[in-house]
């Protein structure tokens, strides 16, 4: 079976080359070329082609939105989004608006054709360079959705605020005014959060802040206001 | 008599007197608009080109195997300046309203202080196009004025986006300052000065930033 593929680029020079790589092979046939996004969805649109392959900065609508806009009206569409950026932002906003795959720019021909036929066949591809640096930071530990610790779940999210500004060395005169709030305030805070955390005194409150990642830039300025 | 007449003539010329935050803010907006045109002609202007040769240089490696050596060194040789060109143009222009849009940018928002103890949610059903320029300048109004309203005890924020014809993003949060103080910050100078209209909802709070979208007369 061969593919048809749309190719969406503003610049002509971008779009012969890859289109020179993709008439090399039989599996893929180059259907059509857009050079901004409301071309494109109006040739989605009307011809319905197996593969879009999308640069991301396009001006006007750019490739995210465009993408987001294609599948809005053919949801089945398989979207790929080509970047010269490989920031976690840029794969995060293609991957969120329904693309299918995030490829560099820089990627070989290999790579390219990878990604096509991968997701011609239904499934989902990201360039080397961008999945090592994700699994990367999963390995780091980064990835994983940072929630309440379990520690701190008896606190309201005023108090966990405030418990942060305690544990980077602020006094409570500090912390009053920058949550405007009394000085009084924070101090009942303060015993509220010892009653409730089962510490006796304020490096108790730093310690289980720092213990707890709720803070990493700790001053442990245990000042006995 | 005369002379006072000619100097309200002058003034009513001149428009409005702008004050010093004005001024200063429009000659950052100036300085910074310079940078992000420079990052996006590096991108558009050099960075394509580049990356365009590459593809062609691969395509040569296909026809030229002998020459796969050569081409691979070559290639290495493009990709550092490559890289070089993407790290100054991605400095130049930071926000990630111009890599993924508006939408994306304030998704990506809520995602960053959610780690940080502040919840917020964002309902975007805005289909108004917005040029790259303004969806950055919009994004970075709702960050500073989100960076503010948490710094003042916010730990619930909701942004809304809508319309059709023109752009309406209203910001609620649970913070304690009023809006109306915040209306009157460096954010909101900055934001009228990028063309956006930067409102405080007197009552409930909530901060409204607004884009009208021009449209160029027929004929």
């Amino acid at each position: 079976m061969q593919y048809d593929v749309l190719l969406v680029d503003d610049h002509k020079i971008m779009r012969d080359g890859i289109k020179a790589i993709l008439t090399r092979t039989s599996e893929f046939h180059v259907a059509g070329e857009a050079e901004n996004g409301t071309d494109a969805v109006q040739f989605v649109k009307t011809f319905r082609p197996h593969l879009v392959l999308m640069d991301i900065g396009l001006p006007g609508l750019n490739g995210v939105e465009t993408t987001a806009e294609i599948l809005r009206h053919q949801p089945d569409s398989k979207v790929i989004i080509l970047s010269m950026y490989d920031d976690e932002n840029s794969v995060v906003s293609a991957i969120r608006s329904g693309a299918r795959a995030f490829i560099l720019k820089k990627a070989s021909d290999n790579d390219l054709l990878e990604a096509l036929r991968m997701v011609a066949a239904g499934g989902m591809y990201l360039s080397p360079q961008v999945s090592d640096r994700l699994l990367t930071r999963i390995q780091k530990g980064d990835m994983e959705p940072r929630k309440t610790p379990a520690a701190l779940e008896s606190l309201s999210p005023r108090e966990v605020q405030v418990l942060r500004q305690v544990a980077e060395g602020k006094t409570s005169k500090e912390i009053a005014v920058l949550l405007d709030l009394r000085e009084q305030t924070i101090r009942s805070y303060r015993k509220t959060m010892m009653k409730k955390l089962g510490v006796n005194n304020v490096a108790g409150l730093t310690q289980l802040a720092l213990s707890t990642g709720l803070t990493q830039s700790g001053r442990a300025a245990i000042e006995g206001d | 008599m005369a002379r006072s007449t000619r100097l309200r003539d002058r003034r009513k010329a001149e428009g409005p007197v702008k004050s010093d935050a004005e001024q200063l803010a429009a000659l950052y907006i100036k300085a910074r608009s310079a940078l992000v045109q420079a990052g996006r002609a590096l991108h558009d202007y050099v960075g394509s080109p580049l990356t365009a040769a590459g593809v062609h240089l691969q395509l040569l490696r296909m026809d030229l195997p002998a020459a796969r050596v050569q081409i691979d060194e070559t290639l290495r040789i493009l990709e550092q300046a490559l890289d070089r060109v993407r790290s100054l143009s991605q400095d130049l222009c930071p926000s990630p309203a111009y890599r993924g849009g508006l939408k994306q940018a304030l998704l990506l928002l809520a995602d960053q202080y959610s780690s940080s103890g502040c919840h917020i949610d964002v309902d975007y059903s805005a289909t108004v196009a917005v040029p790259a320029e303004i969806a950055a300048a919009v994004h970075e109004t709702v960050e500073a004025v989100v960076e503010k309203a948490v710094s003042q005890g916010a730990s619930n924020a909701t942004i809304t986006a809508r319309g059709g014809g023109s752009l309406v993003v209203r910001i609620t949060d649970d913070g304690r300052k009023s809006a109306q103080g915040r209306a009157r910050s460096i954010t909101a100078t900055l934001a009228r000065q990028q063309g956006l209209k930067f409102e405080a909802d007197t009552g409930n709070g909530t901060i409204v930033i607004r884009y009208a979208v021009r449209r160029t007369p027929r004929g």
